[in-house]
């Protein structure tokens, strides 16, 4: 089994917080999981019955089964409506999670299993850094009565005050910038960027579609028109889903972005391993049934020769 | 990693902290055993125990499951392992080899007595991907303490319930789990 572990560093789950100093937080952790996928929600959808996906789960289930995962209801791709906010805060709890994973992490001594530390381990400067910026952080602010600026009573007294009154007019009021970087900010929360508002969905391939039309359409999104109908077919369902999803997201890629991921999912997942399986389940098959075809061939052999002896006798 | 087998060893993974425990729920639930076999990700191996109250309490069985290159989106395939009479004889005599004590039939109106295949409708039409392999076995315990006569894959004892004969349907299972178990080998 020694090949699951090197993966399983990266896997993550919410039991992870069980030996922290926050257990709790393994609460949080589930919720802004996906129910399809178990990892952490990836541009949500809610559907119609309210209940939330990533958009690429719920796409790809709805295409075999009409129905909600969750409560079996009646669902339409139709029906999905994006939710940007969770989008964000999902997004932020994946990228903060290693840290907040560490900064709660029990003392040493009481945590045996190397499986429950996936996280590498910080060396010690940067973790007493760490824990001296906490501290300041828990302190009480004061207010500068000079510039207004917020800091620890500690260092407005030692150092701060003097500075700050010796070269007022060079200093300038950090309270101004605040509130111009506040406007300049990459962009405003709950929105999308410009170029997703130019794009619209692309409807489900119809399934009767002409091979033809099937490669003008894969042509049309500069997709690869090799392999089997069925490949292609498959090739473009799963870009319908992701295309679509990705104009789910507060934080679209670019459409060459996910023609690549496309060509990876092809590579690691589907049509090489469906092909490859329908063999094997070909040779399982014949080595299951084996015997029952040797014998079948036997009886047959016999038969034939029982009719050629007859014939002959006959003749 | 696909999709699919990122999935999996999420799984994996939440299932064996969970076994790690000594008390946690998913012993409570009969789940005694569940990992994925050496070759893969994709073929599993389970044991799982009896509900308590049912004819089929304590004893144990084993499960293998073949999951599907699409899963969660198509259901996994569970099957109890049964042997025929000379294997489990053969398995019986050389006793003492594991640890675990594992009944090798399972006379239950929903399963096929030759094959060990389930009928439960949430491992095929009424599967859903927001469920687990986990839940997936639970389901499996609930329905061995809640079998459905109107379903069977196993006539004779689906008739027994239905003629309301509850002793006869209690014996019965407990004269296979006496006859047919064995100690597993340790390399399974």
């Amino acid at each position: 089994m020694a090949t699951f572990t090197d993966p399983l560093d990266s896997i993550t789950d919410p039991s992870d917080w069980a030996d922290s100093s926050f257990p709790n937080l393994s609460k949080l952790d589930s919720l802004l999981r996906c129910h399809i996928c178990k990892d952490f929600l990836k541009a949500p959808v809610l559907t119609s019955c309210d209940h939330i996906f990533c958009s690429v789960c719920i796409r790809r289930s709805l295409e075999s089964d009409k129905k909600c995962p969750l409560c079996h209801e009646e669902t339409y791709e139709s029906k999905l409506r994006k939710v940007l906010l969770l989008d964000e805060i999902s997004s932020w709890f994946t990228r903060n999670r290693p840290e907040l994973l560490d900064k709660h992490r029990p003392t040493a001594n009481n945590t045996p299993e190397p499986v429950a530390a996936p996280e590498p381990e910080k060396p010690a400067v940067p973790l007493r850094y760490e824990s001296r910026k906490k501290r300041a952080a828990e302190e009480p602010l004061v207010e500068c009565p000079v510039c207004s600026t917020f800091m620890s009573a500690d260092e407005l007294q030692t150092s701060h005050i003097d500075s700050c009154l010796a070269n007022k007019r060079a200093r300038p009021s950090p309270s101004r910038p605040v509130i111009s970087s506040f406007f300049k900010k990459e962009r405003t929360p709950q929105t999308q960027p410009e170029f997703v508002k130019k794009k619209t969905k692309i409807t489900n391939l119809d399934p009767t579609i002409s091979t033809n039309k099937l490669k003008e359409k894969l042509n049309y999104w500069n997709l690869p028109t090799s392999g089997t109908r069925h490949q292609m077919e498959t090739r473009m369902k799963e870009f319908i889903s992701m295309y679509n999803a990705n104009l789910d997201s507060v934080n679209p890629v670019d459409d060459r972005v996910l023609i690549n991921r496309l060509m990876k999912w092809e590579g690691t997942y589907s049509l090489s391993k469906t092909a490859g399986d329908t063999e094997e389940d070909g040779a399982q098959w014949r080595r299951k049934y084996q015997k029952e075809y040797d014998e079948l061939i036997k009886q047959a052999r016999a038969n034939m020769n029982r009719i050629n002896t007859k014939l002959d006798s006959t003749d | 990693m696909s999709s699919t087998e990122k999935r999996l060893l999420k799984e994996y993974r939440a299932v064996q902290k969970e076994l790690a425990e000594k008390r946690s729920s998913i012993r409570d639930t009969g789940i005694v055993d569940l990992h994925p076999l050496e070759d893969g990700l994709f073929r599993w191996s389970a044991v799982i125990k009896g509900p308590d109250q049912s004819p089929f309490e304590n004893a144990l069985w084993r499960l293998e499951i073949d999951i599907p290159t699409n899963y969660p989106l198509d259901p996994p395939q569970i099957k109890f392992v049964v042997f025929g009479e000379e294997k489990i004889r053969q398995m019986q005599r050389k006793t003492g080899s594991g640890t675990r004590k594992v009944c090798y039939k399972m006379p239950h109106p929903n399963v096929n007595f030759k094959t060990g295949e389930i009928c439960l409708d949430i491992l095929q039409q009424k599967w859903s991907p927001a469920w687990t392999l986990q839940s997936a076995l639970v389901a499996i315990v609930v329905l061995l303490a809640n079998p459905e006569p109107l379903s069977p894959l196993n006539i004779d004892m689906a008739n027994l319930l239905k003629c309301d004969d509850m002793t006869a349907y209690r014996d019965l299972v407990h004269y296979y789990i006496a006859k047919y178990s064995a100690y597993e080998s340790n390399d399974v």
